[in-house]
């Protein structure tokens, strides 16, 4: 019997937020929705693994079973002052033009229009799939925040505020779990598409992140030391400098090269190409096949294009996006100026939907004048219609299903291109339900994929990557679940979505048991072009 | 003569108006926000009904933007009239929800209808005389229609959605004094319009007289006691719903039209070039490290550095 303690613990009020309690809420696996069968049995399910007591003791932990952001708990009273203090020095100035002229239209709206309906709850995987734990609710920490607006913020009557808002303990226990409940929430954006007044959630969790780190200095630090700060120092998150990046894409030139028997070469910091491709630095060290396949792809296309040697230019990674104004213009400023040196006529974004989103549409009003951006869903259905590459779908005769990132379907409209793609090339083709801008997040969105410090990984398996574990069980439920022997094939074209998907079906075994496997659109595409003589997918190395 | 009613009809109303303004020029002088829109986007002409938008495109940049105006126009009307996002996502609450708002959307009808009947009055017309007379009385009916019907959707909203508050625990959780107050406030509005159309025949013409009188200072009718409640409570709501969330009847055009569906590219050349740049001048205060703003560094200062050489 797998479980994890105690009875499930759900807040009973909004209040009970600054209440100085142990923890604020416990999920017991028992709670959960279950997923389909075979994966429905209790005893078989993968624990959660408790934290430790030195983890509790060392780290900012009482909101729930796990932690995300690793903050040493003030060691003295002044040091916890402080804290509380610059935290409110950061509320304000969230609601000032000059600091947040980014998004003040939209948070203040969103802070002061709320019903309070929970229209948007039963939209929410993460509150779903946590078998409705109110922590997890997509309005909890948004009231929790509106509260503290109201109270600090907003000018008004403190009566007339309470009596209209609520009210809220301003105290450090409140500050501190509202830090780690901002990293409880994928920012999908789901419950925003579904709230009749135009609230958005989401947002309002991407805004509390900012206050902690543009102001306090505080976010997990898989997206910032060794995220963006590591981008804007060495050139990529990954640690890559140039040096080796292009260690590495030489590597996957020949290992391409020997794989399918067609001179594969990369081509870099080609002036004045009609492109230039901008992939997530992730895929060349966890899934060299995709860069691989674009290479091999465009050049049977014709088409010119180019990689960039430069800082940052090769990593289309930009985890900005969802804490810091600050890191992402400094990380899409590079992206564009690159662009720029290069002369290329446009940007391909790479399979990564949140660098589709900070470089297709967020950095469009940071800066004038940009080079023109791409999506590779765009070019891809492009380069498969054009009838510039032979194409055997009979190569893909298996099943396949496609998960939609949210970041390119519900935040840019990008839709069709990829199926359009899908359905002439994979015969075997099937939609997730409910899918396209109404798709589910992986489970690993805004930078949850990369995070997995203490057991932050099994509350992303567990509960905000659950409900994609469904869909994809769901996706193939015609066929033989209990069996590997049809190979299944789930494409996620985005790096961290994939990343996710990867864990899940790791943590489900489903790779083993159910024979899911998961990889990008382009592989499928190459896999497809007759004049690769050995099938491209390996699934044995997948 | 002027009344105390004429006053407090004037302050209501000019208080509605003035919250209204000030909530709309708020938001209209806001600064241009990035792109945060969501699709579907109705506008998207061919594409809005699954979702996509014009950057599915090849050269997108290139692609003349066609702007579909009627598809914004009927999601807006599904969505005010119908609220039909409720019905889809939390169909329990609709139930509720749709009465009130309907209620409401018929009062305000009827308010539309009795300032229609006191222009009649004030050119001339008489209830029944000749072909206008009987138009006015033909819109007497509808009042009388209008407002009961909208009584008793209202009320039934109301109450609704009031024991929905009070007895759903996940409801309660997140109610505040005033999420009670503003829907009892409401069922009032509603309880006293049923009554006054229920308790006095002559409610219509006697709600056309006192629009008269109000528009133009005139004498009022005789007030029953359901006309001068239902009068205060409306009066009240009025001065007072711009103070709450319930100003979304201002802002709700802003938060579709502005963010929601808000998706104009930033061209060389276009509209958006000089207020970006306005903007990314301001100076900036964040305090974390890698920013160090202080109010002297401007944002294009904050983006052209790594962030490194900020640290102190």
């Amino acid at each position: 019997m797998k479980t994890n303690g105690s009875a499930t613990i759900s807040p009973r009020s909004i209040r009970e937020m600054g209440k100085p309690v142990k923890q604020l809420a416990h999920v017991r696996l028992e709670d959960l929705p279950p997923l389909p069968p075979p994966y429905d049995k209790l005893e078989e399910a993968p624990g959660f693994r408790e934290l430790t007591e030195t983890a509790r003791a060392t780290y900012e932990s009482s909101l729930d079973d796990t932690i995300a952001v690793s903050l040493p708990k003030p060691a003295t009273p002044e040091e916890e002052k402080a804290l509380v203090e610059a935290f409110f020095n950061g509320l304000e100035k969230l609601f000032t033009r000059e600091n947040n002229w980014t998004f003040l239209e939209p948070l203040t709206l969103s802070m002061e229009h709320c019903a309070r309906c929970h229209t948007c709850s039963q939209d929410c995987p993460v509150f779903v799939m946590s078998g409705e734990n109110e922590v997890y609710r997509p309005s909890f920490r948004a009231e929790v925040l509106r509260r503290l607006y109201f109270k600090h913020v907003k000018k008004g009557t403190r009566l007339f505020s309470l009596f209209e808002n609520g009210g809220i303990e301003s105290n450090w226990t409140t500050i501190s779990r509202l830090m780690e409940l901002a990293y409880r929430c994928t920012l999908c954006r789901r419950c925003a598409q579904s709230c009749p007044i135009g609230v958005d959630n989401g947002l309002i969790t991407h805004e509390l992140r900012k206050i902690f780190s543009m102001e306090m200095g505080i976010a997990p630090k898989e997206l910032h030391e060794k995220g963006t700060v590591q981008q804007l120092r060495v050139g990529s998150s990954t640690g890559m400098n140039p040096i080796a990046i292009k260690d590495n894409v030489d590597f996957i030139d020949e290992d391409m090269t020997d794989r399918t028997g067609i001179k594969v070469e990369s081509k870099w910091d080609v002036e004045g190409a009609e492109i230039l491709l901008i992939h997530n630095a992730g895929e060349y060290l966890a899934w060299p096949e995709n860069p691989g396949a674009f290479a091999l792809m465009l050049d049977a296309a014709g088409i010119s294009w180019t990689l960039s040697s430069d800082l940052v230019a090769y990593d289309g990674v930009n985890y900005g996006l969802f804490y810091d104004d600050a890191q992402l213009a400094r990380v899409a400023a590079r992206h564009l100026e690159v662009a720029k040196k290069l002369k290329v006529r446009k940007i391909v974004m790479g399979e990564c939907g949140h660098e589709h989103k900070a470089l297709g549409v967020i950095a469009d009003r940071v800066f004038n004048n940009t080079i023109p951006r791409e999506s590779a869903m765009t070019l891809m259905e492009e380069i498969v219609f054009s009838g510039r590459l032979e194409l055997d779908p009979a190569r893909n005769d298996f099943p396949v299903t496609l998960h939609d990132p949210c970041n390119i379907t519900r935040a840019m409209g990008i839709v069709e291109p990829q199926r359009r793609v899908l359905r002439a090339i994979a015969p075997q083709f099937r939609e997730m339900e409910p899918h396209g801008t109404r798709n589910y997040c992986c489970g690993g969105g805004s930078g949850f994929a990369i995070m997995s410090g203490h057991n932050f990984q099994d509350w992303r398996m567990h509960i905000s990557g659950r409900m994609k574990m469904k869909q994809i069980l769901e996706a193939f439920d015609d066929t033989d679940l209990e069996s590997n022997e049809v190979k299944k094939y789930v494409c996620a074209p985005c790096s961290n979505c994939k990343g996710q998907i990867r864990d899940l079906l790791d943590f489900y075994g489903a790779r083993e048991k159910s024979g899911i496997y998961y990889g990008g659109l382009v592989e499928l595409i190459v896999n497809a072009m007759t004049v690769v003589k050995e099938p491209f997918l390996d699934w044995d190395m997948m | 003569m002027l009344t105390a009613w004429h006053v407090l009809t004037y302050l209501g109303a000019a208080l509605f108006l003035i919250g209204g303004v000030v909530r709309i020029v708020r938001v209209v002088r806001m600064p241009l926000h990035l792109r945060w829109e969501l699709y579907p986007v109705p506008h998207e002409k061919g594409k809005a009904h699954y979702g996509g938008s014009v950057l599915e495109e090849s050269n997108w940049w290139l692609t003349k933007r066609e702007v579909d105006h009627w598809g914004e126009l009927k999601v807006m009307l599904e969505e005010i009239l119908i609220l039909k996002g409720v019905w889809e996502h939390n169909r329990p609450l609709w139930y509720a929800s749709f009465p009130l708002h309907f209620g409401l959307y018929l009062l305000i009808g009827n308010l539309v209808l009795l300032i229609a009947g006191a222009i009649f009055v004030l050119n001339g017309v008489q209830v029944g005389v000749g072909n206008s007379g009987l138009i006015l009385s033909f819109l007497l009916l509808v009042v009388t229609i209008v407002g009961a019907a909208g009584g008793v959707l209202g009320l039934f909203g109301a109450l609704y959605l009031l024991q929905k508050r009070i007895f759903d625990p996940a409801l309660r959780m997140y109610a505040n004094p005033g999420t009670y107050f503003n829907l009892a406030l409401l069922a009032a509005i509603f309880a006293s319009a049923l009554t006054l159309f229920a308790t006095d025949l002559n409610a219509p013409q006697r709600l056309v007289s006192l629009h008269t009188g109000l528009l133009t200072g005139g004498n009022l009718p005789f007030l029953t006691a359901a006309m001068q409640w239902h009068l205060g409570f409306c009066l009240f709501f009025a001065a007072y719903l711009p103070l709450t969330h319930m100003s979304h009847l201002f802002t709700k055009y802003f938060l579709y039209h502005d963010i929601r569906w808000e998706d104009t590219p930033n061209t060389p050349g276009g509209k958006l070039e000089g207020r970006i740049l306005a903007q990314v001048n301001q100076k900036v205060s964040w305090s974390a490290p890698h920013i160090n703003g202080q109010g002297s560094r401007s944002w294009v200062d904050v983006a052209t550095s790594t962030g490194v050489e900020e640290k102190v």
